[in-house]
């Protein structure tokens, strides 16, 4: 019980530091909806990050942990709570009317996902193979060891990949010092909230970007990915990396509609940085993503708010970004795929069964993945066919930012298969579908970003002449730009 | 119009039903009762073993379970996951040996011709076991 208040405090610091930065009154509304999905994953890993510090520079000292983690709890929250500042708030865009039938759907689908999530844990409330063969295997090795912690990192546990970033180990870690006991609760809370923030994240920047239906619709879609309720009841760190991932991403498709307001920038550089507190894979997602970014602005976007734009994200990664340094170069042995010698690198890329075999996996993922009843390419085809693609000029930089970034992670995956991997079919059957689920969330965000707004009623499409034209007509502009 | 009904409606169907469809399953699975793979089992098991060891200690680890099999190297995961903060070694050659077996007459013959030879009985097939080769513990 306490491991799940301190995580409460945890998400309510995360959701605090965000409400700071875009101020707006406390009511149900989208603006909150979306700032408290998002504060999960950012309360989490300003958590994790300081507990690993901690732990790192003084030890396993729970007095030096409570207090550290007290007083950045205390100090954002104090921050949040006597700032005066005021600004614009998110707003539904306007868009096709939404009928009750929709409503009704997204919030069977967000019972439906819930449910399964709470039966697959009652299951399995340790979660599955990774969960305790590598993530709280580590956090147990915090936990239990004492002055000896760093066994985590002995090479003796090789096999455990002592090298993996400690995101998730932390954060776990931490609630179990602090409640004093190794509660179950505390990884399935942690999981649930990453799990149910990547949805809250679609859902309100679909919202604010392409209106009602479409947020729906990419939320039902979400939610209904068995896979991915799946692995977030596993207690993977697939799914907090796919959050981190897709919160860099909509942070900045909301850069592009807000030019001149870079907290946006800032904040993306922050959940880049987690993404790769959380696994190896998001270090090549931030690095992708810069790339990606300078492409598609040099492409589509204003070149002279470039640089401005790329000092702010480094400056929001550089935290984060700093504890995996620490971690790295201190504690975590070589990787065991990067550790591969020039010989073997290109025995396999002159191997041409390896590559057979990647592109079958590839091309097998895109109808396998999801679990859904339909080969889930069957079924984005379909819907494709029937709703088509309407990318406005104002979305162009956003979805060209979604796609690059999306493409080079998956021609980086490839040729992590190709050229790295050990048996290369093992690896693919073990990895291939919870590689594809990190970008999943992301790529349901480029696909009802460029998809046309669904006309669901036969009378001409009404905007939504909403309440939020009264209350801030601002907002509404800016979202229109 | 008509389309993007049809669009909206065949999504949301295919994915509840592909959510409801799972969910038929896991209850089916949670009616069935325990198992004995899982961390609980494996905690339960070994909770004597690890209330007796040495705060920071180092073991071999066998089995009876075939190497080949998949749920072999799944048990020797939950070993090492159930009795942290010790390390287990997926080795013979160590002066002591986390013995989990699925019988409470470990093969004898097989042990010795190993040089191995069982110091304590946990209970649920626990055992720990003594490697005649090695006498010193180094980690």
């Amino acid at each position: 019980m306490i491991a799940i208040l301190v995580l409460l405090l945890v998400w309510l610091t995360g959701s605090a530091l965000l409400r700071w930065m875009f101020p707006a009154p406390l009511r149900w509304s989208l603006h909150n909806v979306f700032l408290c999905s998002l504060g999960a994953g950012v309360g989490i890993g300003i958590a994790s990050c300081l507990y690993f510090l901690c732990l790192g520079t003084i030890g396993p000292n729970l007095v030096v942990i409570a207090a550290v983690e007290g007083i950045a709890m205390a100090g954002i929250l104090g921050l949040a709570i006597l700032s005066k500042r005021s600004g614009p708030e998110f707003e539904w865009a306007p868009g096709p009317a939404v009928l009750k039938y929709l409503t009704g759907l997204f919030l069977l689908a967000v019972a439906i996902g819930v449910t399964v999530f709470v039966v697959y844990t009652m299951n399995k409330p340790h979660g599955e193979w990774d969960a305790w063969s590598i993530w709280n295997l580590r956090a147990r090795f915090f936990v239990r060891g004492g002055q000896f912690w760093k066994d985590a990192f002995t090479s003796q546990l090789a096999w455990s990949h002592p090298d993996y970033p400690l995101l998730l180990p932390g954060i776990v870690a931490m609630l179990w010092t602090l409640a004093h006991t190794e509660s179950t609760a505390a990884p399935i809370a942690v999981a649930f909230l990453f799990g149910m923030g990547t949805a809250g994240i679609l859902t309100g920047t679909l919202g604010i970007l392409r209106g009602k239906a479409q947020a729906f619709i990419g939320g039902i879609l979400l939610i209904g990915t068995v896979s991915f309720v799946e692995n977030a009841a596993n207690q993977y760190a697939d799914i907090p990396l796919s959050f981190a991932i897709l919160a860099s991403l909509a942070l900045l498709c909301l850069q592009d509609r807000n030019p001149e307001d870079l907290r946006f920038s800032i904040l993306a550089g922050l959940t880049a940085g987690f993404a790769a507190w959380t696994k190896n894979e998001g270090l090549m997602f931030l690095c992708v993503l810069v790339v990606a970014r300078i492409i598609a602005m040099v492409r589509y976007g204003n070149r002279s708010a470039m640089l401005p734009q790329l000092l702010r994200f480094a400056a929001g990664s550089i935290p984060p970004l700093a504890v995996v340094a620490f971690f790295k170069l201190r504690f975590a042995p070589a990787n065991d795929l990067m550790s591969r010698s020039t010989h073997d690198i290109i025995s396999h890329a002159t191997d041409f069964g390896r590559w057979v075999t990647t592109v079958e996996g590839f091309i097998k993922a895109a109808f396998v993945v999801g679990g859904f009843l339909v080969p889930l390419a069957v079924l984005m085809a379909g819907y494709w066919f029937l709703a088509r693609f309407n990318v406005e000029a104002r979305d162009r930089l956003s979805l060209g930012t979604l796609v690059v970034t999306l493409g080079l992670m998956l021609i980086g995956d490839f040729a992590v298969y190709v050229l790295l991997a050990g048996d290369v079919a093992w690896q693919m059957n073990t990895s291939m579908e919870r590689l594809f689920l990190q970008l999943w969330p992301a790529g349901l965000l480029a696909f009802f970003l460029a998809a046309n707004p669904p006309q669901l009623v036969a009378s001409r499409a009404v905007p939504e002449k909403s309440k939020s034209v009264k209350r801030n007509p601002k907002a509404v502009r800016r979202a229109t730009q | 119009m008509v389309r993007h009904q049809f669009a909206v409606i065949a999504l949301a169907v295919i994915a509840l039903t592909s959510s409801s469809w799972i969910l038929l399953d896991l209850i089916a699975i949670n009616s069935r009762g325990t198992e004995n793979f899982g961390v609980a089992p494996f905690e339960e098991r070994f909770d004597v073993f690890r209330k007796s060891m040495p705060p920071r200690s180092v073991f071999g680890y066998i089995s009876d379970n075939p190497p080949a099999d998949v749920s072999s190297q799944g048990e020797f995961f939950l070993t090492q996951y159930t009795l942290v903060p010790a390390i287990i070694k997926s080795s013979t050659e160590e002066n002591l040996l986390v013995g989990n077996f699925h019988t409470n007459k470990p093969d004898g013959a097989k042990l010795r011709a190993k040089n191995l030879v069982l110091l304590n009985d946990f209970g649920h097939d626990v055992y720990l076991v003594h490697n005649t080769t090695i006498n010193n513990t180094s980690r």
